[in-house]
């Protein structure tokens, strides 16, 4: 494990619900650094700026979807490969389904608790972090 | 009706001594006078009688044959002498001479030409051709008649080359004179070549102006005898081809679709006459010539195109057209067009125009209907959107905090319980917001357009009178002009104008009175419906986006507080009159609405 922080881009349009997943990984042991992104038109240049190694993204940004993002994201050649995890408050089956087509890595429900915030954060990083191979 | 026995009676007329004729097949066809004398017989009174005997027996014979024959009604047995008739080598019949009565009762060597006096003493023109259709006979007047137009009619010629002769040379009119057929194509359009039904006539009008009445009988023989006989004028029960062509003009009259002939020009043939009157050509009789370039002015090039279109093996052409009519009125016209073939080569094209103006506002009415239906689904779709993230985010917020405060509350620790507590009052504060723009949206958005004319100043005066409230606070100042009355649904319309209108009352600058301007202005078929302002305005830049602002109702909010659903429903209202609405970003003294609506939503009518 490495003692740099991983960096996470948060694409969060809604102020509150990124400060939930900010308190969801106060529990996580990894060093991580989350980085908010609230619309969709800075994302690529804050990509380039933070290099972030894994996005997580919300599928309603205000007049921008989040699918378009995820599109725009792995149109660039040097961001195909990144992970990028959907969540999203939709549960519907056509947004899952698009999600995974459009290349999402995974779609995770926001949660309706402060308890499953934190369990999320912690399944993130003992995947994401700790197991799983990141380029 | 003028047959066979009439050319043996002309026959037994040239010859001097009594004597009767005998047909091919042994019928007693007729006898002269000096015979009935003879013999104390009427006229005609053994004609049709079989006499097998006399063709049994002198089958054959190019001489002559002596017979004693009896003969019905007759009781003594006649001594005859018979010879055959013969034209050009070919017997026709029998002539049987009674013996004795005779000054030389040999062989009555001018006997052939007799037949051809015979049928010369004929008024009318005889025409014989024999089984192989070779020119048997003819008599003076039909050789004098085809001499007239420059033909001889030679013995053993052609019938079929001789009847397509005489057409070409208008010998039967000038109707079959520019007839290009050959005569190959005569004969497989079955027109003159066998088998040939006996006993028709025909009548014509030839190019010396004289009705001929044509009639052709076949014999058992394989023989055509033709009779062409002068007429004064064709009786009525004859249906002659000037009748037939009045007789179709008439069909063509009561039929109500438009018919019309064009030549490879786009030159108009013919056109039937309810096409002629509602084009204002009252005066055009059938037969007139009417000019390509006229009807092109008039109907536009797309009929003469379509003449290069048509094949002979491919499907008829069909099309569209909407037409200003002589009274100024709009048809629309769907047209199939037929191409006329010569071979393979196109000549020309029939077309009928339906009129189906009718069907097709129907049809425009069922687009608009579907497009509407199309646009409703969508926003239910939109709804569903909002509903799934706009109500569900901040319930989540609700059930995260309240979740947050249990846990701080266990834990003792109620520094920070305070403000959860505010999250989930803000959160449920705005679910209550978008639960009422969802309710105030579907009320309208989702209401089936009731049309009728609706006075917009009375609709004005309601929808200021609703905002009574908010005017008064604002001390607002409204200035309405005279509006229009337009077709429309008097609820919608409301809504439309209380929205606007509330916006302008509410977005004022700070310490400025709100003044509103409710006018109209006429744009031909168009009214422009003006609610102008003296407030904030509106940034140039979100001119589209305020419309549309209903796709997210949250985090706009400190933006488009208040724009988000009223003017996406004034948009959907303006839409469902087929009008639209739209920011005049021109404008700088505040914000100015335009809504263009048409007066009459069936076409441009008259202003009222």
């Amino acid at each position: 494990m490495s003692l740099e922080p991983i960096r996470i881009l948060v694409i969060e349009d809604d102020p509150i619900d990124f400060s939930l997943v900010k308190k969801g990984f106060e529990s996580v042991d990894a060093p991580v650094e989350l980085f908010h992104c609230p619309s969709a038109d800075r994302v690529m240049e804050m990509l380039d700026v933070r290099a972030c190694k894994l996005v997580l993204l919300d599928l309603s940004l205000g007049r921008d979807t989040g699918m378009d993002v995820l599109r725009e994201i792995r149109a660039e050649k040097r961001y195909s490969a990144l992970p990028v995890i959907v969540l999203s408050s939709s549960a519907n089956h056509r947004d899952i389904a698009e999600g995974y087509a459009a290349g999402a890595n995974a779609y995770v429900e926001k949660p309706l608790t402060m308890e499953l915030y934190r369990r999320f954060a912690r399944a993130f990083a003992s995947f994401w972090i700790d197991v799983a191979v990141v380029g | 009706m003028l047959s066979l026995p009439v050319i043996s009676h002309a026959v037994a007329a040239v010859i001097p001594e009594p004597a009767f004729i005998v047909l091919l097949d042994g019928r007693y066809a007729t006898d002269n006078k000096a015979f009935r004398t003879l013999l104390g017989l009427a006229e005609d009174e053994l004609g049709g009688r079989h006499l097998p005997e006399i063709s049994a027996q002198a089958l054959g014979a190019t001489e002559l044959t002596r017979l004693e024959v009896s003969l019905p009604r007759i009781p003594q047995k006649l001594s005859v002498v018979v010879q055959p008739l013969l034209v050009r080598n070919v017997a026709v019949g029998y002539c049987a001479r009674v013996e004795g009565r005779s000054s030389d009762s040999t062989v009555l060597s001018d006997l052939s030409t007799c037949v051809q006096r015979g049928i010369d003493t004929l008024a009318c023109g005889v025409v014989v051709w024999d089984a192989g259709d070779r020119l048997l006979v003819a008599n003076k007047r039909i050789v004098e008649r085809y001499a007239r137009y420059g033909l001889v009619l030679a013995p053993g010629a052609n019938r079929a080359e001789m009847v397509r002769a005489g057409l070409k040379a208008g010998l039967l009119g000038e109707r079959y004179r520019n007839m290009t057929l050959s005569a190959q194509e005569l004969s497989t359009r079955g027109w003159f070549n066998r088998p040939f039904i006996s006993g028709t006539s025909t009548i014509e009008r030839t190019s010396e102006h004289e009705w001929l009445k044509i009639g052709s009988h076949v014999c058992d023989s394989g023989f055509i005898v033709s009779f062409y006989e002068t007429i004064d004028e064709p009786k009525e029960n004859q249906i002659t081809p000037a009748q037939t062509t009045e007789y179709l003009l008439t069909l063509l009259r009561y039929l109500p679709d438009f018919v019309v002939h064009m030549d490879m020009d786009g030159k108009p043939e013919f056109i039937n006459a309810p096409f002629a009157e509602a084009f204002g050509l009252e005066g055009w009789q059938a037969g007139q010539s009417l000019s390509a370039e006229f009807f092109a002015e008039t109907f536009g090039n797309s009929l003469r195109d379509s003449i290069q279109k048509l094949t002979v093996d491919g499907p008829p052409i069909s099309f569209d057209q909407r037409l200003r009519r002589a009274d100024n009125t709009f048809v629309w016209l769907r047209w199939s067009a037929h191409g006329l073939f010569h071979g393979d080569k196109t000549v020309g094209l029939v077309a009928t125009g339906r009129n189906i103006t009718l069907e097709y506002s129907q049809q425009q009415e069922l687009k608009h209907q579907s497009e509407e239906l199309a646009k409703k689904n969508k926003s239910l779709e939109q709804f569903a959107a909002v509903v799934s993230h706009d109500l569900k985010a901040p319930l989540r917020h609700i059930s995260v905090f309240s979740d947050m405060i249990v846990e701080e509350a266990a834990s003792g620790n109620l520094a920070d319980v305070q403000v959860y507590a505010q999250q989930v009052r803000n959160s449920a504060q705005r679910m209550d917001r978008v639960i009422r723009r969802l309710l105030e949206y579907s009320q309208i958005a989702y209401k089936i357009v009731a049309f009728s004319r609706v006075n917009l100043a009375d609709i004005a005066i309601q929808a200021i009178q609703n905002l009574e409230s908010q005017i008064e606070e604002a001390k607002a100042e409204l200035l309405l002009s005279k509006l229009p009355s337009i077709k429309g649904d008097p609820d919608l319309m409301r809504h439309l104008l209380q929205n606007l209108i509330a916006n302008a009352v509410k977005y004022r600058r700070k310490g400025v009175a709100p003044r509103v301007r409710i006018y109209a202005t006429d744009k031909g078929a168009m009214v422009n419906l003006v609610v102008e302002d003296n407030g904030i305005g509106v940034d140039p830049k979100f001119a589209d986006r305020i419309f549309t602002a209903f796709q997210r109702l949250h985090s706009d909010d400190k933006i488009y507080e208040g724009f988000g659903v009223g003017l996406a429903l004034c948009k959907q209202i303006a839409e469902s009159h087929r009008g639209s609405i739209e920011l005049d970003t021109t404008y700088h003294g505040g914000a100015r609405f335009i809504v263009h609506l048409p007066q009459d939503l069936n076409s441009g009518g008259a202003t009222s």
